[in-house]
Formats: structure tokens, sequence, C-alpha cells
């Protein structure tokens, strides 16, 4: 069942015992239309995780600046 | 190398090394400087980097060092101000986080974490680095890294918890 081996991975997420695979696996579970009921309040947490590699570095880089 | 070939070399991560920067120094702007710093750093390094296997991870440890030393010498300037007007009135974080509208409480709950725990929640819950990398930039060993990952992971959701039930007493 789909939404066991949510609730177990999420169990390994907090022990930090998830592989990267895994948590690729909640981001997606926690992105999709369906996530059960009590499972709702972990929503916002791996919607920030996903979100947060939008914020770029986007000042010209100066490599001759020389600060001493 | 030059400019050209470093600015290359550089730019698969260099978005890494600034959200690196931003969750231990909060400020945007501050955030900027450091990057900035760093990348002319690693330049003048640039004739010793093809003796890094990971250029990047090298430039995280740069990172991370640089904005933690920078964290402490703003410390130590802050002591006197801090202990002229000491007076704990400042909301609780709950009440701080529930009055602001913005979608980015989840990584306001982060920012109040130890800058260590910071670090490893940023490098493998965001940029999704394998925990050998981890442990190399951190020079902690792997179980150390899981332990504080978990503490920091488990802080989190607590906090989230105590967030939702805020208001519903």
């Amino acid at each position: 069942m789909e939404w066991n081996k949510i609730e177990i991975l999420l169990e390994k997420y907090f022990e930090g015992e998830t592989s990267n695979m895994d948590e690729k696996e909640l981001r997606n579970y926690f992105s999709s239309p369906n996530v059960l009921p009590h499972l709702e309040q972990y929503k916002p947490l791996f919607g920030y995780f996903s979100n947060a590699t939008t914020q770029k570095f986007t000042i010209e880089i100066l490599l001759q600046s020389k600060k001493t | 190398m030059n400019q050209v070939q470093f600015l290359e070399l550089t730019s698969p991560f260099k978005d890494k090394l600034f959200r690196l920067a931003k969750r231990l120094l909060i400020s945007t702007e501050e955030a900027e400087d450091a990057t900035q710093e760093v990348l002319v750093k690693l330049w003048h390094k640039s004739e010793s980097l093809n003796g890094f296997n990971s250029v990047e991870a090298f430039a995280m440890t740069i990172t991370k060092n640089y904005c933690l030393d920078q964290l402490k010498s703003k410390r130590v300037n802050n002591v006197k101000i801090v202990h002229d007007n000491y007076a704990d009135n400042t909301p609780s974080l709950e009440k701080k986080i529930e009055d602001d509208d913005s979608l980015d409480w989840i990584g306001k709950i982060i920012n109040q974490l130890p800058e260590q725990q910071r670090l490893i929640i940023q490098m493998r819950d965001v940029e999704q680095y394998e925990f050998e990398e981890i442990a190399e930039i951190m020079q902690m060993n792997e179980t150390a890294i899981r332990v504080a990952l978990s503490r920091a992971r488990k802080s989190i959701r607590e906090c989230m918890t105590k967030i939702n039930n805020y208001g519903m007493e």
C-alpha cells in the first residue's frame, strides 16, 4: 500500500536514515494532489525543499575585485 | 585557467554557494557579498583547483568557513549592544511566524536551528548532497552527520506542530 510505504519512509526520514532516492520519493508524494489528510501537515516542509533551489546568485561576478 | 574557464567551472554550483551563505547569514545582501568573496578566493587558487577531485565540495567548504567567520566577528561586535538593551520582550517564534503571511515560514524555522544543523539541512534536504560529500565538507563522519540531520529534522517537525496548534487552543 502506497500510504503505508510513505509512512515508513517518513519515519526513516526523521531518523536520518533515508537515501536520496527515498527523499525524492517523499518530495514527489508531497507535491502530488492526493496526499492523505493525516499526512497533510508535512506538505509545507517538502514543498519548501522543492522550491528552495529557485534562489539564484544573479549578481555579476567580479573576479578582479581585490579587497585587502 | 582564464576567467571564462573559471566562470564555466563555477557556474554549475555558484547558486548553491549563495544559498548556503544565505542559510547562515540570512541577509540576501550579505550572502551575495560572501559568495562574491568566496569566488574571488577560489579564483586566486584557480591554478591549484585541478588537484581537487571535487571543486564544488572545496568551494562549499570555503563558503561555510567564510560565513562562520563572518558570524563570529559579528557576534564579537554585537556583545556590547546586546547588553545595553537586553530585555526579553521579543514575541515567541510561533507568534512571529503566525503574524507573517509569507510562505517562507518553514525557512524561518530552519533559520532558528544551530548553525551546524542549518548547514546540514541545507546540503541534504535542499541541495540533495550525498552523506559522503556532506561529511567531507563538514569534516565530520557520516554517522555524526546523520545524527545531526535527524536532530534538525525533528526540531523542525516539533516547531511546525507547535505552530499548527497555535491559535487552536
